[in-house]
């Protein structure tokens, strides 16, 4: 909640501004020309001008309260604003001024109460993602109508996390983590799935003996179990470029995408981590727990506020923010080419990689031929940016459709990162996998 | 609605004052243009054009001497009516709303008392006096202070 009690800025308000423009004009001939009919026809004026108050001195006390400081893209919150002028007054106007990000979902942003105590109270949809800051201005029209008084105060800061889109199947590396976890790893070790029969060695446990072929072989033999261990994932963003309608940009896709796959991992019990370039890098390292999504998804909001020239060195990020054989999964639109080397740099350090394209919009189709062309360029620019990527063995998933496909097409983005993602949780990924 | 009020209030302003003097009508086109500009309410000073129209084309004929005292103070009547209907539309009060109308129509009222006051004055036979020189001065001084806030600050 917050609250401020301060003096309202007083200045003549329109209306005083228009009696006395118009009741100047017959004054002011009564004056030169020396005819008193035009101060008949001024005199209704200067009379309303005459009997209004004059210009108060009171304040007023504004309260701001909202009904949480931190949401979901998608979700309302409830914004209540209440003025009490502290003297008397026509009437009590209150205004919400939100960014475009924040959209006033039930009633007006604009609440005009005929004087005494105003309360203003609305439904705020939060739209997209990010840190905004909205304010609310109290304006209070004097008795007589001819000063209005100003006064704002700020809404403070609401904080609007990315709607994680839903996936249902995970890509996995090939490699995993040593901790425990939910997925079967390859190596022999305590879980329950069965891995094969092995012979019988001192300090194996005796319910582990396998009857049937130690009788057959003549020798004690136990059964084996796969190991279930934790997977590692580290989201990159992409943070150069931000391109497409708002809401809807690269960059918004890539942050929901960052997020999706930090709950969706950290729901399964794996250890999620994000780096985001730009520049400069930021990084959170792995960790598992609902903490840890809340953690990326707090850590993701700063990468709108930050666009740089500088081309970003990832050997700088520490072997702990990303570990050897964690599955690097990079959004991002491909616009950039140090975003591009960036890609062929953890390619070459010998990261698990896969790219998804987030590029949702194109070039507008020109008029002429020579337009025409030049798209069709692109397209194949595009092209065979991807099969460079995938010799190299980057496999690059398209976020909505792949690349050079139709990208006009609108495709919420609740499901459809998992449908791109869905290919690679068929087998694990390996290094160089396509 | 209230917008229609003021912009009704408006024809009536303007339709008077070409009615009062016919040969000024350029200006009350003017005023007439400035209205349906102040419809959509984009242009705050439309309403402010409309009435200084009006007072113009009154003014017209003041000084052609065609138009009576009475029709003057009318139509300064009228133009107050519709400045107050045009500060009512900008403020966008809820329907059902009568403070403002409470402390509206007591202006409205002494602006025709002003104008009543005003148009017997004009009309008055006063011999030529220093005193009233001397009296006319103290009583804009006066007027001065009082509009300034001299004693009263704030």
């Amino acid at each position: 909640m917050t609250t401020t009690d301060n003096s309202l800025a007083w200045a003549p308000s329109a209306h005083y501004r228009r009696l006395a423009t118009v009741a100047l004009l017959p004054l002011l001939a009564a004056v030169i020309l020396g005819h008193a009919g035009y101060l008949v026809l001024a005199a209704p004026l200067v009379a309303a001008l005459a009997l209004a108050d004059r210009r108060p001195a009171y304040g007023a006390r504004l309260t701001a309260q909202r009904s949480a400081e931190r949401c979901v893209e998608g979700e309302d919150i409830t914004v209540r604003v209440r003025a009490e002028p502290d003297g008397p007054a026509d009437w009590v106007h209150v205004t919400l001024l939100l960014p475009p990000a924040l959209q006033v979902a039930d009633g007006a942003a604009t609440h005009v109460q005929d004087g005494g105590t105003a309360e203003a109270k609305c439904q705020v949809t939060a739209r997209r993602w990010g840190r905004w800051t909205g304010q609310a201005v109290l304006k209070v029209r004097s008795r007589g109508g001819l000063f209005d008084g100003s006064m704002t105060i700020d809404l403070g800061e609401l904080t609007v996390f990315p709607s994680p889109p839903a996936l249902s199947q995970l890509a996995l590396p090939a490699e995993l983590h040593t901790r425990i976890g939910d997925h079967i790893d390859r190596r022999p070790g305590e879980g329950v799935e069965f891995a094969g029969v092995r012979p019988f060695t001192p300090g194996d446990r005796l319910r582990r003996i396998n009857w049937p072929v130690t009788s057959r072989r003549g020798a004690l033999h136990v059964n084996q179990f796969a190991a279930e261990r934790a997977a590692e994932i580290i989201a990159v963003i992409d943070a150069f470029t931000d391109t497409g309608p708002a809401g809807e940009s690269t960059l918004d896709r890539t942050v929901r995408g960052a997020a999706g796959l930090a709950r969706a991992y950290t729901r399964a019990g794996d250890r999620v981590g994000v780096v985001t370039i730009y520049g400069s890098l930021r990084w959170i390292a792995p960790g598992a727990g609902h903490l840890q999504f809340f953690r990326i998804a707090e850590s993701v909001l700063d990468a709108r506020e930050a666009l740089s020239y500088l081309s970003p060195d990832v050997s700088r990020v520490p072997r702990a923010a990303m570990p050897p054989g964690a599955l690097v999964v990079f959004f991002s639109p491909l616009l950039d080419d140090r975003a591009i080397e960036a890609v062929m740099d953890l390619r070459e350090r010998g990261h698990v990689l896969i790219v998804v394209d987030v590029l949702a919009t194109q070039p507008k189709p020109g008029k002429t031929a020579l337009d025409d062309l030049a798209l069709r360029l692109w397209y194949l620019e595009r092209q065979a940016l991807r099969y460079r990527l995938e010799a190299v063995g980057i496999p690059v998933t398209g976020w909505p459709g792949k690349p050079g496909q139709d990208w006009t097409a609108k495709e919420s983005h609740e499901d459809d990162l998992d449908s791109a993602l869905s290919r690679f949780a068929r087998h694990r990924v390996r290094s160089g996998a396509r | 609605m209230t917008r229609i009020g003021m912009v009704l209030l408006g024809a009536v302003m303007l339709g008077t004052a070409v009615a009062l003097v016919p040969a000024a009508w350029p200006g009350a086109l003017a005023g007439a243009i400035a209205l349906g500009l102040a419809v959509p309410g984009r242009w705050p000073a439309a309403p402010t054009a409309a009435a200084s129209a009006a007072v113009v084309t009154t003014g017209i004929g003041i000084e052609a001497g065609a138009l009576p005292l009475a029709g003057a103070s009318a139509e300064g009547v009228l133009v107050l009516a519709f400045l107050l209907a045009a500060d009512v539309a900008d403020t966008r009060l809820p329907p059902g709303t009568r403070r403002w109308t409470s402390t509206g129509v007591p202006v409205l009222a002494a602006g025709v008392a002003a104008a009543a006051a005003c148009a017997i004055a004009a009309t008055a036979k006063v011999p030529a006096s220093p005193w009233l020189a001397v009296i006319g001065a103290v009583a804009a001084s006066a007027v001065l202070i009082t509009a300034t806030g001299a004693k009263r600050p704030g």
